[in-house]
C-alpha cells in the first residue's frame, strides 16, 4: 500500500468517517441530549483550582513540548478553561512554555480569559514563561518553578516525553495536586503514579467536550465512538477472512486486499 | 503531620543514595554477566547483513545527550557492526542539533580502527532542520536536499555520493531516537517507498514499537541499553559500553523489585495495625 | 536562481514591506472581519492537503491524456515557508527569558545571580558557538574559542542533559516505592506483569530460569520470553487499541478545527 496519495478505499473510508462525525454534529446541534461517562480527572479541575485559591498559592499549567499541533491545541482548550476559574477566584496561574510560538498564543489566551472574566487588569503577562525549547532544561526550569513558586496545584496537558515524570515527581515532592492528560501512551504510566488524576488515551480528546458541554462537541464524541465501532468491525471481519481464506486462491479476497491496498 | 513529612523526606534521599550505591558499585568493579539476545534485536543484525554492497545503510540520529545513556551505545555497536562489514553508510540527524555531533564521535574512532575514510566509505550529512515535508524531499533527492556535509563540504565532492542520489540507494535506515520521530519514516520511507526501517531507542519507547514491529513496518529494533548489549554480542564489539552498563541495570532491577515488596510490606503491615486497632475500638 | 544578487535583496525589502502593510491592515479590521479572514485561511489551508492527499499522483484522464497532481509540487515550498514563519518566533523567546531574566537582576530579587548566571551562559554558548561555525579558526583567537565551544558542548550541555535524564532513574524508584501498592486484584496483575518484564530485561531476572531449555514447550516461562510475550502481545494489542483512539480523536479535532466547528474556552475568542 503506497501511503503517498489515498486510494479508493482511503477516500471511501475517510468519507464516512468525516460524514459520521458531521452528522453526529448536526443532531446534537438540534437538540438530541447525549450522554458522556464521568471522567474523574477533568472532574477534579474545579476542585483543583479551588483547592489552590484556599491556600493562597499559585496554579501552574504546562502545554507539554508540542508547537501548534493537535495535542497541544487541545491542551490550549483546558488551559482557557482553568485559566477562567484562575481570573474567576483572583488566582494566579504559572504557564512555562518549551515553544517559542506558544508564548504569544498562550499569553493571548490569558489574557482573553482574564477579560471575560471582567479582570483585565489582574492578568500576569510575566507568568507566561519561556523556559527552553531544549526538553530536560525545559524540565530542569519547570522543576524550579513549581519548588520556589509553591504552586499548590499542576496541570499538565499536552505532549510530554521522558522528562514527564521529573514534571510530576516535583510537583508530587512539593505536595500539589497534579492533575495529568497527554496523547503519549508512553509516558502515562509514569503520570498514573505521580498525579492524583490522570486521563487517559481519547478521553484526552473527550476533555472539550467534557468541561464545555457543548453540543457540537459532545456529538463530535459521539461520531468518535460510531468510527471506532465501524474500524474494529473491519478488524473483526478482516481477522475472520483472514483466518478462513488462503488470499491467493480466493479470486474475492485478492480484490479486497487490491482495493484495501495490501 | 510535620513528623509524617519529614520521614517521607528521610526515606526518599535513602532510596536516592541505595540507588546511586546500586548503580555505581557495578560500573566501578567489572561484573560480567551473559547476554541472551533477543528476536529484535536478531532481526536488526540480520537486516543490516542482508544490506547489499552496491546499497548504503543511513544512521538517523534524532537523539540528544540526554538519552545518549542508550542511544549512545546503540549507535556505536551500529556502527562498529557496520564497520566491521565494510558497509558503507551515512549519519544525519532532523530532530536534534546535537544527534549528528555525538554520533560523529562516536564513528570517528571505529572508523579508523577499520581503516574507513571519510567520504570515502561514510559520511556525516550532519543536522537539517525541518520535519516531514523536508524527509520527503530527502527521499526524492538526498544531495539536493543536503547540499553539504557536517564539514560544510559540498556534496559533488565527496567520493561517498557518487551513487547516492534517493531513497533507491538507501537499503536501510535505522532511525536512533529518543522522541517519537520513528513514524516520520514509516510514513514517508517504508510507506511509499518500501524502505526497510531499523529502530533503537529508549527503554520506556519500546512498547510503542511493538505494533510496527508486528506490522513488519520496522525490520528489527535495539530496545533501549539491553538491545544495545544485545547487539554489541551479535557484532563481536567487546570494547562496548551497553554490555559493561548491564550489570548495574540488573541492580537498579532488582532494587526496583525489592523497594516495591518492601514498599508493600509496609502497607499490609499498617492496614491490618489499623484493622486492628478499629477493632479494638469497637464496643 | 537569480541572475542578479540585488534582485534577491529587493525581493526580501519587498516582501518585507508587504506582509507589514498586511499586518497593518490587518490591525484595522473589525473582529467579525478577522474571525471570517480565520475561516477562510484555515479552511483552505486544510483543504490544500486534503486535495493533496487525495488526489491520486498520477490522474489517467483518457487513454492518452495523464494529469500529474497539481498540488505536490507545493508542498515542499510551503513546508518550508511554514519553517521560515516558525523562524521569526526565535526571538520571541529570547525577549521573553530577557524580560524575565533582566527584571530579576534589575530588581534584585531573591536568587538575582541565577538569573546573571543564565545571561553569561546564554551569551557564551551564542559568541563561541557562532564563531565556531562562522569564524577565523585558524587564528590563535579561533583555536582557543574551538576549545572553549567543545568544552561548553561536551563538557557542559551534554553533562548537564545527561544528569537531568539520569534523574528518572532515582524518581522512577520512589515512585515505585510509593504507589505500586496491591490494593486490588487489577494492581495485583499490573505489579506482577511489572516484575516478569523488569526481570525480563536484565542478566540478572534472565538468571533465574536459566536452566529452563531455550527451544521447545519450557522455553515459554524463561523471564526473557515472558517478558516479551507480555510486552509483544499483551500490550501491544492494548496499545493499538490505545492509538487507535488517540488517533480517531486527533482525526476529530482536526475536522472540528478544519471546519471551524471546534468549541470552549479558547476557541470561541473575540477578537
Amino acid at each position: 500500500m503506497n501511503l503517498e496519495h489515498a486510494n479508493t478505499f482511503h477516500l471511501i473510508l475517510m468519507i464516512v468517517i468525516c460524514a459520521t462525525i458531521v452528522i453526529t454534529i448536526i443532531t446534537a446541534k438540534r437538540g438530541r441530549k447525549l450522554f458522556i461517562r464521568r471522567i474523574p480527572g477533568l472532574s477534579a479541575i474545579d476542585e483543583t483550582v479551588g483547592r489552590a485559591t484556599e491556600m493562597g498559592r499559585p496554579m501552574l499549567f504546562s502545554v507539554g513540548l508540542g508547537g501548534i499541533d493537535i495535542p497541544t491545541l487541545q491542551a490550549m482548550g483546558v488551559m482557557s478553561h482553568v485559566a477562567k476559574l484562575a481570573a474567576r477566584y483572583g488566582n494566579r496561574l504559572i504557564v512555562p512554555v518549551a515553544d517559542a510560538m506558544m508564548v504569544a498564543v498562550c499569553e493571548e489566551a490569558t489574557r482573553e480569559a482574564w477579560l471575560e472574566e471582567g479582570k483585565p487588569e489582574a492578568h500576569r503577562p510575566e507568568d507566561i514563561r519561556f523556559l527552553s525549547g531544549e526538553q530536560f532544561a525545559f524540565a530542569a526550569g519547570m522543576m524550579g518553578l513549581v519548588i520556589r513558586e509553591k504552586v499548590a496545584s499542576t496541570f499538565l496537558f499536552g505532549y510530554f516525553y521522558a522528562e514527564s515524570l521529573l514534571l510530576a515527581e516535583a510537583g508530587q515532592e512539593s505536595g500539589a495536586i497534579q492533575v495529568a492528560g497527554t496523547p503519549a501512551t508512553t509516558q502515562i504510566p509514569f503520570f498514573i503514579v505521580s498525579c492524583d488524576y490522570t486521563i487517559i488515551g481519547d478521553e484526552y480528546y473527550a476533555a472539550s467536550a467534557y468541561l464545555t458541554q457543548e453540543p457540537t462537541l459532545l456529538g463530535s464524541l459521539v461520531g468518535q465512538d460510531i468510527t471506532k465501532a465501524i474500524l474494529l468491525l473491519m478488524i473483526v471481519v478482516g481477522t475472520i477472512l483472514a483466518f478462513f481464506y488462503v488470499e491467493d486462491k480466493n479470486p474475492l479476497i485478492q480484490l479486497l486486499t487490491r482495493t484495501v491496498g495490501g | 503531620m510535620m513528623q509524617e513529612k519529614r520521614k517521607v523526606f528521610y526515606i526518599r534521599r535513602a532510596i536516592f543514595l541505595i540507588m546511586a550505591i546500586a548503580v555505581a558499585i557495578p560500573l566501578l568493579v567489572k561484573i560480567s554477566m551473559p547476554i541472551i539476545v533477543s528476536w529484535p534485536t536478531r532481526d536488526l543484525y540480520e537486516a543490516v547483513e542482508k544490506v547489499p554492497p552496491d546499497k548504503i545503510v543511513v544512521i538517523s540520529n534524532n537523539w540528544a545527550a540526554g538519552t545518549q545513556g542508550e542511544t549512545a551505545p546503540q549507535t556505536a555497536a551500529l556502527i562498529y557492526h557496520l564497520a566491521k562489514r565494510h558497509k558503507k553508510f551515512a549519519l544525519w540527524g532532523w530532530n536534534s542539533v546535537q544527534g549528528p555531533l555525538l554520533a560523529q564521535q562516536i564513528a570517528e574512532p571505529i572508523a579508523q580502527k577499520f581503516g574507513l575514510k571519510y567520504g570515502v566509505d561514510w559520511v556525516n550529512w550532519g543536522f537539517k532542520t525541518g520535519s516531514d515535508q523536508m524527509v520527503r524531499a530527502w527521499a526524492r533527492d538526498i544531495p539536493g536536499t543536503m547540499k553539504e556535509d557536517i564539514n560544510h563540504t559540498p556534496m559533488s565532492k565527496l567520493p561517498f555520493m557518487k551513487n547516492v542520489r534517493d531513497h533507491k540507494d538507501i537499503g536501510l535506515i535505522v532511525e536512533i531516537t529518543g522522541s517519537a520521530t520513528v513514524g516520520t519514516y514509516i510514513r514517508f520511507l517504508y510507506g511509499i517507498y518500501r524502505t526497510p526501517i531499523g529502530y533503537g531507542c529508549t527503554g520506556v519507547m519500546v512498547p510503542e514499537a511493538f505494533p510496527y514491529l508486528d506490522a513488519g513496518q520496522l525490520v528489527g529494533m535495539m530496545r533501549g541499553l539491553v538491545g544495545a548489549a544485545e547487539y554489541e554480542e551479535l557484532a563481536g564489539y567487546k570494547d562496548g559500553k551497553a554490555g559493561k552498563r548491564m550489570a548495574a541495570q540488573s541492580f537498579a532491577h532488582m532494587l526496583i523489585i525489592a523497594l516495591i515488596i518492601v514498599g508493600n510490606a509496609g502497607y499490609f503491615i499498617a492496614r491490618r495495625r489499623k484493622n486492628a486497632h478499629a477493632e479494638g475500638g469497637q464496643p | 536562481m537569480l541572475k542578479h544578487r540585488w534582485l534577491l535583496w529587493i525581493i526580501i525589502f519587498a516582501a518585507v514591506i508587504g506582509w507589514a502593510l498586511l499586518l497593518f491592515l490587518l490591525g484595522k479590521l473589525r473582529s467579525r472581519e478577522k474571525k471570517l479572514i480565520i475561516i477562510v485561511t484555515t479552511f483552505l489551508g486544510g483543504l490544500f492537503y486534503v486535495l493533496e492527499f487525495f488526489f491520486p499522483g498520477k490522474l489517467h484522464l483518457f487513454s492518452w491524456k495523464t494529469v500529474n497532481n497539481p498540488f505536490t509540487p507545493f508542498l515542499e515550498p510551503l513546508g518550508q515557508a511554514f519553517m521560515v514563519i516558525g523562524g521569526f518566533t526565535l526571538l520571541l523567546g529570547v525577549i521573553n527569558l530577557t524580560m524575565v531574566h533582566g527584571g530579576n537582576i534589575r530588581k534584585l530579587k531573591k536568587g538575582w545571580y541565577n538569573s546573571l548566571a543564565f545571561f553569561v551562559a546564554m551569551l557564551a554558548m551564542a559568541f563561541f558557538g557562532l564563531w565556531d561555525a562562522y569564524g577565523k579558526q585558524t587564528t590563535p583567537f579561533g583555536k582557543t574559542a574551538h576549545e572553549i565551544y567543545l568544552s561548553l558542548f561536551n563538557g557542559a550541555l551534554v553533562s548537564l542533559d545527561a544528569t537531568m535524564f539520569s534523574l528518572l532513574a532515582f524518581y522512577m524508584a520512589t515512585a515505585a516505592f510509593r504507589a505500586f501498592r496491591l490494593r486490588s486484584g487489577e494492581a495485583t496483575v499490573l505489579v506482577l506483569a511489572a516484575f516478569l518484564v523488569m526481570m525480563g530485561q536484565v542478566p540478572m531476572g534472565m538468571w533465574f530460569t536459566h536452566g529452563l531449555p531455550t527451544e521447545g514447550s519450557l522455553s515459554g516461562f524463561r523471564t526473557e520470553n515472558i517478558a516479551m510475550w507480555l510486552l509483544g502481545i499483551i500490550s501491544m494489542s492494548g496499545l493499538r487499541a490505545v492509538n487507535f483512539g488517540v488517533g480517531v480523536g486527533a482525526l476529530a479535532m482536526s475536522l472540528r478545527l478544519w471546519l471551524y466547528l471546534e468549541r470552549g474556552a479558547f476557541f470561541e475568542q473575540e477578537f
